[in-house]
């Protein structure tokens, strides 16, 4: 295949751009933008769901990403009631999830102005134990979390986070851990008390080559 | 198209006390996410994985210019906290414990890398298992600061005392697009 590095187009800025081009990709140049990742979004939005009711979220298509990321945004509950937001995972792709004594949990909170700093930790809890609390008393709760080796069946999930829980307002940093090398092929989180009233959740995949 | 764009993979294949993973950050943009994946050793023993910065030719940076604080919180009991002020690493990435596929998986994001009028900052999660004693968990936040105006182009990963060479593991950077 002939070098095309400097004719392709749309790249009016680039610096190494030393041709002209006529903006135009042909079918080998869109195989070779693939194959070094060159073309297309590298954060593929898998799946969004607006939540409004219900006491799960599930994800049961992670596609074939080593890494996955989650978003948890502006989750509310209709209960007074406090509430855990809790994940657990699957290996029979959402059929059931696996809530054996066997979640590793090691995570850092601290409360709105730096009061009552604590590890938070555990080695047979039997969830995701949790990514953030909620009730109707106080504002919403949001949190980012990464997902490693879900589907590779060889390695032990591990998962890291941060959350803002908002009830009585907590920064929470760390993570989780199921050491069982096995497929995970669905996510779920679910709450302890009381529905969801609102939030939205998302499912990314990390580009890789 | 999405915002973070893909820059580069490098996939470690042999085994090495550093791992130089270099042309990540590039002029194209700020804010840079890093994803590392796995780095382990298939040989016995256990050491932190700790990293550097690479400067515009490629090369590791030593001198005792890093600010760094790293909490580290095991799944079983206590925890931890180190930092450099000044130090030559950037430490406390993750620990490896080997052997065992499950090593240190990290998301760090670095702002401003390549621009050399500036301190290149960072941040980063980080979570690793380890087998030997009691089998536990570990997570690690840290962030770090290299004070020097400098361009940096690349990360290096180091075994802290040279007790285990790493030999798997992929890393992944990703731009931030304005």
């Amino acid at each position: 295949m002939v070098d095309k590095s400097n004719e392709y187009g749309y790249v009016p800025s680039s610096p190494t751009q030393v041709k002209n081009n006529t903006g135009i990709f042909e079918v080998d140049d869109v195989t070779e933008l693939l194959s070094v990742g060159n073309l297309g979004g590298s954060l593929e939005n898998i799946n969004r769901q607006s939540i409004t009711s219900g006491t799960t979220v599930e994800f049961t298509d992670l596609k074939d990403y080593n890494v996955h990321m989650v978003t948890l945004n502006e989750f509310q509950s209709d209960s007074a009631s406090t509430g855990s937001v809790n994940g657990r995972l699957s290996n029979d792709g959402g059929t059931s999830y696996i809530a054996t004594a066997s979640y590793h949990r090691f995570f850092y909170r601290t409360k709105v102005g730096g009061a009552s700093p604590s590890a938070i930790q555990g080695t047979t809890f039997t969830q995701m134990e949790s990514f953030f609390s909620l009730d109707t008393d106080y504002s919403a709760s949001s949190s980012v979390i990464f997902f490693y080796n879900l589907l590779d069946s060889d390695k032990y999930s591990k998962v890291t986070f941060i959350s803002q829980n908002g009830v009585t307002d907590w920064v929470y940093f760390g993570g989780f851990m199921l050491p069982i090398a096995e497929t995970h092929n669905a996510i779920q989180f679910y709450l302890t008390a009381g529905n969801f009233a609102s939030g939205e959740a998302r499912l990314y995949g990390l580009k890789e080559l | 198209m999405s915002n973070l764009r893909f820059v580069n993979e490098v996939t470690l294949s042999v085994a090495a006390n550093t791992v130089d993973l270099p042309n990540l950050f590039t002029g194209d943009f700020e804010t840079y996410l890093v994803v590392g994946e796995n780095f382990s050793s298939s040989a016995t023993g256990s050491d932190y994985v700790d990293a550097r910065l690479l400067d515009a030719s490629g090369s590791a940076i030593t001198t005792s210019n890093y600010r760094y604080g790293v909490h580290y919180v095991p799944s079983s009991t206590g925890a931890s906290a180190e930092g450099g002020n000044p130090g030559n690493i950037i430490g406390g990435i993750g620990f490896q414990n080997a052997p065992l596929a499950e090593g240190v998986s990290f998301e760090m994001y670095v702002y401003s890398p390549y621009d050399a009028s500036v301190y290149t900052q960072g941040q980063w999660v980080g979570s690793n298992y380890k087998s030997t004693g009691t089998p536990q968990a570990y997570c690690w936040q840290g962030f770090f600061k290299y004070t020097v105006n400098e361009r940096i182009t690349g990360l290096q990963l180091k075994s802290r005392n040279g007790a285990n060479n790493m030999d798997s593991g992929t890393i992944r950077c990703y731009g931030v697009a304005d």
